[in-house]
């Protein structure tokens, strides 16, 4: 809370610096954002991928897995996902987009899984190795996309067919017409609360848990660490793979290269102010999904960067004030 | 002169006094002992006079002067110097590297005079005989010697008073002795020293005085000068009016039942270093098997093999799988989630559970906390919150109730205090009794005398010797002192490899 003052104070400032009146610029927000129904269902839209690919993320950290590659594994799944669903077309609809979504996630998956299998093996940490497969799942999906399944001079593959979209949100509340918010965006809801289920209450979860917070421990405990990490790095990375669901079933009907536009990073940042909690990473994605939108909105009067550095602001002060109150709890608690 | 003294000091933590109007001296150019309980305020008290936290009321006096530190920056520039229970020394520096560090000896423009400051430390060395190489790599060396490292930090910092929290808990017998000696030698050479301590026997042969703290107060004091001290009043006075429980006997035949680990020729090589070399082990249902010996001869990678966490070892083993509940000897790296409440600690491994839900783990966990004398204000507060006593209690409960063939436990009572170690005492004899396989690892001969049925010494990583029951039963008793003085030499021999 306290960090979320200091930033709107920070913005103030720095608002009225540039020459603005920081009044308008709220305005704005809340007007475009929170008052109109296209704002808000731009806004719902643009967190639905944000609580998958974190909570995908959340999975990993809470087993102290730092997976930075969600961007490549989310790309791999939903290029996957995409080339699945073209081909299984004729399908009942039901089957076409379980199948597509369990090609995606094991795609995804799998792509987590190597880095998990090096770090397992030989040690190396997953900070490096995930950054590498990023570069490396992004420059083999653009070969793969450009010689062979991208439609004739775009980046994009073949449409699935209009019947194949998910409802829209606008279908059956007019309010949010013309956005697209559709309905992944339950899924989203639905997924992140399974994931708090299984990390908090479950065995698997209690695991993962112990693992992230003390491996050695965890060795003596009977835990097959190794088991845990490999697992929860397929689970988490495969979660990525959903976001596509948002874009390929819920808005464009294909993919297409450079969709996700570092969502996978931003993903990071929503799932550590949450402090990996699915619950509260719903919560975070919608805070970020407003700045993104809101930062559209704004757009005319002041740059539209100022709301990546209301993100930055926020994500820096939030850990900032994080570690001055545990300080001040291990100072009070200390014997 | 008095080289410290405390006035009506007071320090809370919340509601809880830590320190509650503690006054004593501590003369000059004496050995003095503190002791007391887990949380009876001698460290609280240790790190007022170390600048690491301040008093909420009463004044410290160093030499006579009234001294207000606001860090052990202040305390270091007063000659004060502490060495901590866990040591804190930079591994891949050397000795040398270690000890200058923040006092770095410079000539010309910020060149360290690596010269000159090395035959300072070697006089240091010298004088004392701590028999130090400084050009060693502080990670390389054992725990003794990193002990001697921080010791020699302070010296070259020129501290006259050294402040020592738990000196000896991970010494062996002879580095016991020869830490006795070094500080008899520091007090020779006009230092003070402060020692905490729970070992009663090193306080009655080195102490000058003692100053024992129960609950935050000081409630008894006893001088060497006229008498020796009487120790038995020193261990009331610690427990106060509560008693201390005698360890629960222990009931016969002792093993002689199946054996249900059988070890031979057993060798464990990690990183070219053979830590296990052609070691052959039984251990028998309803036996507490010791093993002494020097830390660092191969002790804990046998506690590893026989609970399954390493399975790379070459010969034989009877069962093949091995699977055992284990009390390992670091709590905090090996055995607890301090994350993790009391309740899921108790939990961790517990079989065949899906799902966990809040209310019947919170009534199991006080159940367990009532029968294992966990002391905790709640089984949802987190569990690195708790004393150290109370966190090994816990590590005990669930390991116990993991319902293993084999318990090892590994250090049980180390760091632990007086009541609580016999406490896990009796609990380990109730195993046995139970028919329960135990391996006790310890470097407390005291320890493995009392409660083993049969001990043997391990030294680079073999067996060299394994003391039969009837010799351990014979020094039982009052008139077993003499035999059993012996016995401890014997032990004492065998674990520095002098007799093989």
């Amino acid at each position: 809370m306290l960090s979320l003052a200091f930033t709107f104070a920070l913005l103030v400032t720095l608002i009225t610096v540039i020459g603005k009146d920081p009044f308008d610029v709220f305005l704005l927000i809340y007007s475009d954002v929170f008052a109109s129904g296209y704002g808000a269902g731009q806004t719902l839209f643009k967190a639905t991928p944000l609580i998958f690919i974190s909570c995908g993320l959340a999975i990993c950290f809470h087993a102290s897995i730092f997976n930075i590659g969600a961007e490549g594994q989310l790309n791999a799944g939903s290029f996957v996902m995409a080339l699945t669903a073209v081909s299984l077309e004729g399908l009942p609809f039901a089957l076409q987009l379980l199948l597509s979504v369990l090609a995606g996630f094991l795609a995804a998956g799998l792509t987590g899984l190597i880095p998990a299998l090096i770090k397992v093996k030989k040690g190396v940490s997953e900070v490096i190795t995930t950054i590498m497969m990023n570069f490396v799942i992004l420059a083999l999906v653009n070969y793969l996309m450009v010689d062979f399944f991208a439609v004739k001079s775009t980046l994009r593959t073949v449409s699935i067919q209009e019947s194949s979209l998910l409802t829209k949100a606008s279908a059956v509340f007019p309010f949010f017409e013309g956005s697209s918010l559709n309905i992944s965006f339950v899924l989203a809801i639905l997924t992140a609360l399974a994931v708090y289920v299984i990390i908090y209450k479950t065995t698997f979860g209690y695991k993962l848990r112990a693992v992230g917070f003390n491996e050695t421990a965890s060795k003596y405990l009977g835990i097959n660490v190794n088991k845990v990490l490999l697992v929860s790095f397929f689970a988490g990375a495969g979660i990525t793979a959903l976001a596509g669901v948002n874009f390929i079933f819920g808005y464009k009907g294909y993919y297409e290269l450079g969709f996700s536009n570092n969502i996978g990073f931003t993903a990071i940042a929503v799932s550590l102010l949450a402090r990996n909690n699915p619950i509260g990473i719903i919560f975070s994605s919608l805070l970020f999904a407003a700045l993104d939108y809101g930062g559209l909105a704004v757009n005319q009067v002041v740059p539209k960067e100022v709301m990546l550095l209301v993100q930055g602001l926020i994500i820096i002060s939030i850990l900032a004030s994080d570690s001055l109150v545990k300080n001040f709890y291990r100072k009070k608690g200390a014997v | 002169m008095h080289a410290v003294e405390f006035r009506n000091i007071g320090k809370k933590f919340g509601d809880y006094s830590a320190n509650d109007d503690i006054s004593f001296a501590i003369g000059a150019n004496t050995v003095h002992y503190i002791a007391g309980e887990n949380g009876a305020g001698k460290s609280t008290l240790m790190n007022i006079l170390f600048g690491l936290c301040r008093q909420d009321s009463g004044t410290v006096s160093v030499f006579g002067e009234t001294v207000n530190f606001r860090s052990p920056h202040d305390a270091i520039a007063m000659k004060i110097g502490m060495v901590h229970q866990h040591f804190m020394l930079i591994d891949d520096f050397t000795v040398f590297e270690n000890v200058i560090l923040g006092m770095e000896p410079v000539r010309g423009f910020q060149r360290i005079d690596e010269a000159g400051g090395k035959r300072k430390l070697q006089e240091l060395i010298d004088e004392y005989s701590l028999g130090l190489d400084p050009d060693a790599r502080a990670g390389d060396l054992g725990i003794s010697m990193q002990q001697k490292v921080e010791i020699l930090k302070l010296l070259y910092r020129e501290s006259m008073i050294l402040i020592f929290d738990e000196p000896t808990a991970v010494l062996s017998p002879s580095e016991v002795d020869s830490f006795l000696t070094m500080t008899s030698n520091f007090r020779s050479a006009g230092k003070t020293v402060i020692v905490i301590s729970h070992k009663l026997k090193e306080l009655e042969r080195s102490a000058d005085k003692v100053s024992v703290l129960r609950k935050g107060r000081l409630v008894f004091e006893a001088s060497a000068k006229e008498s020796k001290i009487d120790i038995d009043a020193v261990s009331r006075a610690i427990v106060g009016e509560a008693e201390i429980p005698k360890p629960h006997a222990k009931t016969e035949p002792g093993f002689k039942q199946p054996v249900l680990l059988s070890m031979k020729n057993v060798t464990y090589v990690k990183d070219k270093r053979r830590l296990l070399d052609g070691l052959s082990l039984e251990l028998a249902a309803g036996e507490i098997h010791g093993i002494a010996g020097v830390e660092g001869n191969g002790q804990s990678e046998l506690a590893d093999i026989v609970c399954g966490v390493e399975k790379d070892f070459e010969g034989d083993a009877e069962p093949s799988e091995i699977s055992a509940a284990i009390v390992p000897d670091d709590r905090h790296k090996k055995g607890m989630i301090r994350e993790f409440s009391v309740a899921e600690n108790l939990l961790l491994k517990r079989k065949g559970l899906s799902f966990h839900t809040g209310s019947t783990l919170r009534a199991d966990s006080i159940n367990v906390m009532e029968e294992f004398d966990i002391r905790a204000p709640d089984p949802d507060v987190p569990s690195g919150s708790l004393s150290g006593g109370n966190q090994q209690k816990a590590v005990i409960a669930r390991e116990i109730l993991s319902d293993e063939e084999i318990i090892v436990f590994a250090h049980p009572s180390r760091g632990v205090d007086i009541s609580a170690s016999a406490f896990i005492a009796s609990r380990i004899i109730d195993e046995r009794n139970r028919g329960k396989a135990v391996l006790l690892i310890s470097s407390d001969i005291e320890e493995l005398l009392a409660l083993s049925d049969r001990i043997s010494v391990m030294y680079k990583g073999r067996i060299v010797r394994t003391l039969p029951g009837e010799l351990i039963k014979k020094c039982a008793g009052e008139e077993g002192a003499e035999y059993r003085e012996r016995l401890m030499a014997e032990l004492g021999r065998a674990m520095t490899g002098v007799e093989k």
